[in-house]
């Protein structure tokens, strides 16, 4: 079987760190996938896209999520970041968090580039659960930088990510 | 997949063992919900024998960082379209409360013929 997911680059984080950034991204690629395994220092964190250090308000986000009792959706539009999980954080298992991103058709510069993401977790927590998230940079550049940080403090040292690219037939 | 029965739930264990929680959103197509288990089951995840004939549910189990050292979460997304009143979305959160690389992975229910089962295998750099 051919391969398919051509890893670029891989993270694991040795100390806290604020954010983490994957740059410099080529565009050779379809579809780029990036997938974590998480947690974060404070509880119930918000983590954070950004797309080629763009901090305009230029994303929107529609998000549909359970957290194991009720079933709900939200959307925000023109704000500074995407969101891309809205419950993450330490707790009984620090590194519960698992997301997975697809950019799908990310360096065309013709259109606003949307993302898929899909979270889960079950730690403890109100917040936390699984969820699925849309959202849109009103960007028509080509992504070559995507970085990740959370509402206020660090992401746990430990935590993975890694970014692939996906070649269409 | 599809069950010889009316169950539409699965058991899913690793390494014989099974997991330990998971959450849930469904949407039946008319309204979503949420909930909870502390056991092995994900439940209306696969197309029971009472579905449209001939139907059988798809279902995709995420595993990242599978030979890690922290205890494991997954994430599934499944859809039981069989074209009648009933059928279900799920993105289910799960998690095995184990830090032992996964090395066996079984899913159980009295599966119908011509049920499929594919792993892949995902490198990173």
């Amino acid at each position: 079987m051919p391969s398919t997911y051509t890893p670029i680059a891989t993270t694991t984080l040795g100390s806290n760190a604020a954010t983490v950034t994957f740059s410099s991204i080529s565009g050779t690629y379809t579809d780029l996938r990036l997938v974590i395994n998480y947690g974060t220092v404070s509880a119930d964190q918000v983590l954070k896209l950004k797309l080629n250090s763009d901090t305009g308000t230029n994303y929107s986000n529609t998000i549909v999520y359970g957290n194991g009792s009720t079933a709900g959706s939200s959307r925000s539009s023109s704000v500074a970041f995407g969101y891309v999980s809205l419950g993450v954080g330490t707790g009984t298992n620090a590194y519960a968090s698992i997301t997975t991103l697809d950019f799908m058709n990310y360096s065309n510069s013709t259109t606003y580039k949307t993302t898929l993401a899909r979270t889960g977790n079950t730690d403890t927590g109100t917040t936390k659960g699984t969820e699925a998230n849309v959202i849109l940079w009103r960007s028509t550049s080509a992504i070559n930088d995507i970085s990740f940080s959370c509402t206020s403090g660090n992401i746990l040292a430990g935590s993975t990510f890694t970014l692939y690219g996906v070649k269409s037939a | 997949m599809r069950s010889s029965t009316t169950d539409s739930s699965l058991s899913l264990q690793f390494n014989g063992t099974g997991i330990n929680a998971s959450r849930k959103i469904e949407g039946d197509g008319s309204a979503a919900s949420s909930g909870t288990r502390s056991d092995f089951y994900l439940t209306g995840v696969v197309n029971p024998s009472s579905a449209t004939a001939s139907t059988f549910s798809s279902f995709e189990i995420y595993i990242p960082n599978y030979a890690g050292s922290t205890n494991k979460s997954f994430s599934v997304d499944s859809v039981t379209e069989n074209n009648a009143t009933t059928a279900y979305t799920n993105l289910i959160a799960g998690i095995w409360n184990t830090t032992s690389a996964i090395n066996s992975i079984t899913i159980s229910n009295a599966l119908a013929q011509y049920s499929t089962f594919t792993l892949y295998g995902i490198k990173n750099s």
